[in-house]
């Protein structure tokens, strides 16, 4: 992740910060103990951050107060390096685009009225309003023509969905809040919108905040995920290989869950382990030179290619050995994977071919070597190690006052070798 | 009967037209206080429990009890028609009004303030209208039950219709007696049925196609 590496290399000069929250408290009337207690947290910007915890943990408090939609207590909230703690709150809202759970749009506007309704605020003119309409919803794949004058009882869940996020950037706002947004369409379309959301982040690089209870959309969308205990104790704040490889503590690693080295196969791409190169050989070429150059490697089978560097066939020995000169046929049971693919998909593909392997192809499906299980082993041992010793470069997250949890035990309060310098581990 | 009718179109209908007239400016009065009424105390439980509460014991108060007090202070004359009037069409539109209001998804208000709504635009441009339904359907209840009581209103020498059931019920078994009351009877069923029309073209004008049930 070479890519947030830089960015929060950035992240260290104020400047570069999308959002500082500065020792902020919430306490509700009537509750003893505060939902947000003393947090500083900065997030960088540009940068996807994750905020997760159990349910009542303070992390939805938290995104509410850096839009002001709850006000803190005390602290001070930084945007962009501007105290917004005091200034109006319906201007700061209108400059930050803010997604709920089901889009929460007016069901008695059109589509195109509900992504209006921003720039109306702000006074744009009708052409540039009707042009951002139509830009914004091409942008989340809807086609304007199709659905600019429907109303939302009109739209599947995930097309609501996609019209709350043209909504929250009609303004075309620095910064996208949003409150589990994905939590209430079903787990295809969920998964569509996130990958949806990664697509528009890489055109647009807004700071997004994201709550989500579900900790495999942490990882998946994370550049940075916080993890949040009772009061918005921030237990640990990384990057989602090195929470996934070094969890603080118990409580992380319950909240992981079981199975953390496969959720790290969702972080790695094909594209970036070192391939295998079983022996190849060319349709029409004679099999038992094939056979020879095999047996000479010490190999298992051979890899037969069209003319353009596809693969077409992968022979064992034994079937080599019947052959007299391999055919062009295509067998349609390979288990090809492309080299975007994350070493997920590409155990998924091996488990299923039984051989144990998998072939990556490249551009125009050109053949590029062999991923094996093996590869997958070493690529999460070396993801491991160099989350265990690299240095981290996550942004800063404490919170003052450490409160006693109610297991008894004081809350760490910073994920491990954070800047501040408190470590506690 | 029929006589009794040709002689008198002219007065009929413009009685007809002043009991119409009242009861659409009552009407209209009435919503808006309700609906002020309503935007003050909706978002809160004991507040809204108290309208809801006035609502209720205000529409067991006899009309024409009522009539009779407000004529000490106000006199004859339409202003305590009026009054009445528009007090008993408040009543159903505050309660519907307060139900309406307070039945929109919480969700939809916070999307609203969260992208910079202020709490009064959230009102005028969300809530308002997503309730609209609601208090027209509490506009036309009122509508139903005023009518009847502009009628009872004339006791007080307002305008309408009541005229002719009051002077017909005053000397009963006289000429033309029963004619007089049927007249205003069967007028005040009309323009029920003419208001009530009207309120549901007004409601089909009015809601959005993407709330219409």
């Amino acid at each position: 992740m070479s890519e947030t590496e830089s960015i929060t290399n950035g992240a260290k000069t104020t400047t570069a910060t999308g959002i500082m929250l500065d020792d902020v408290t919430k306490r509700f009337p009537g509750q003893t103990r505060p939902a947000v207690g003393g947090l500083t947290m900065e997030i960088p910007r540009g940068s996807i951050v994750m905020l997760v915890g159990p349910s009542g943990c303070g992390k939805t408090t938290t995104l509410k107060m850096i839009n002001r939609l709850i006000e803190p207590t005390s602290g001070r909230i930084i945007l962009d390096g501007d105290d917004v703690t005091g200034i109006d709150g319906d201007q700061l809202r209108r400059g930050i685009g803010y997604v709920i759970q089901a889009g929460g749009l007016f069901p008695h506007m059109t589509v195109a009225a509900n992504i209006a309704v921003v720039p109306k605020m702000l006074n744009w003119d009708k052409a540039r309003i009707q042009a951002r309409v139509d830009e914004l919803l091409e942008l989340v794949s809807l086609n304007p023509a199709l659905y600019r004058d429907r109303y939302p009882k009109e739209l599947s869940g995930g097309q609501q969905q996609r019209v709350g996020v043209a909504r929250a950037l009609a303004a075309d706002p620095p910064v996208l809040l949003m409150d589990e947004p994905f939590g209430a369409v079903d787990p295809i379309t969920r998964q569509r919108l996130q990958d949806e959301l990664l697509h528009i982040q890489s055109e647009l690089h807004k700071t997004i905040v994201c709550v989500t209870h579900d900790f495999d959309e942490a990882v998946k969308l994370g550049d940075w995920i916080a993890i949040f205990d009772e009061g918005a104790q921030l237990v640990q704040y990384d990057s989602p290989e090195r929470i996934l490889a070094n969890p603080a503590n118990e409580f992380v690693e319950n909240f992981i869950g079981s199975g953390a080295g496969l959720k790290q196969l969702t972080l790695t791409r094909v594209n970036e382990v070192d391939l295998v190169m079983p022996v190849t050989a060319n349709a029409g070429d004679l099999a038992s030179d094939t056979l020879s150059r095999l047996q000479g490697e010490g190999g298992q089978n051979a890899v037969v290619l069209d003319e353009r560097g596809r693969p077409i066939q992968w022979l064992s020995r034994r079937q080599l050995a019947r052959l007299d000169r391999h055919t062009d046929a295509v067998d349609p049971k390979l288990p090809v994977i492309g080299n975007q693919a994350t070493l997920n998909d590409a155990l998924d593909t091996m488990l299923v071919s039984s051989t144990g392997a998998a072939l990556v192809t490249g551009p125009r499906d050109r053949f590029l070597g062999m991923v094996t299980v093996q590869t997958v082993m070493e690529a999460i041992t070396a993801a491991n190690d160099a989350a265990q010793q690299g240095s981290s470069s996550a942004p800063v997250g404490i919170n003052s006052g450490v409160i006693e949890r109610s297991d008894g035990a004081s809350a760490p309060v910073e994920g491990d070798a954070a800047p501040a310098g408190q470590g506690t581990r | 009967m029929w006589e009794f009718v040709a002689d008198r179109y002219q007065q009929i209908l413009f009685a007809g037209w002043q009991h119409f007239s009242l009861v659409v400016q009552c009407l209209i009065l009435a919503t808006v206080i309700a609906v002020v009424i309503a935007a003050l105390v909706y978002r809160s439980k004991t507040l809204s429990g108290l309208a809801n509460g006035v609502s209720a014991v205000g529409l067991t108060l006899p009309s024409f009890a009522l009539i009779g007090l407000l004529i000490a202070p106000f006199g004859f004359g339409a202003v305590p028609a009026v009054i009445v009037v528009a007090f008993y069409a408040t009543l159903p539109i505050l309660r519907n009004a307060v139900v309406g209001l307070s039945g929109i998804s919480p969700t939809v208000v916070e999307s609203a303030r969260g992208i910079g709504m202020s709490r009064l635009r959230t009102l005028l441009r969300i809530e308002l209208p997503l309730a609209w339904p609601v208090i027209l359907a509490g506009v036309r209840v009122s509508a139903q039950m005023v009518m009847g009581i502009a009628a009872i209103a004339a006791y007080a020498l307002g305008p309408g219709l009541g005229g002719f059931i009051f002077t017909g019920l005053s000397r009963l078994g006289g000429a033309n007696s029963l004619e007089s009351v049927v007249v205003g009877v069967v007028g005040v069923i009309l323009l029920a049925l003419l208001l009530d029309l009207l309120l549901v073209g007004l409601g089909r004008l009015t809601t959005p196609r993407g709330i219409r049930v």
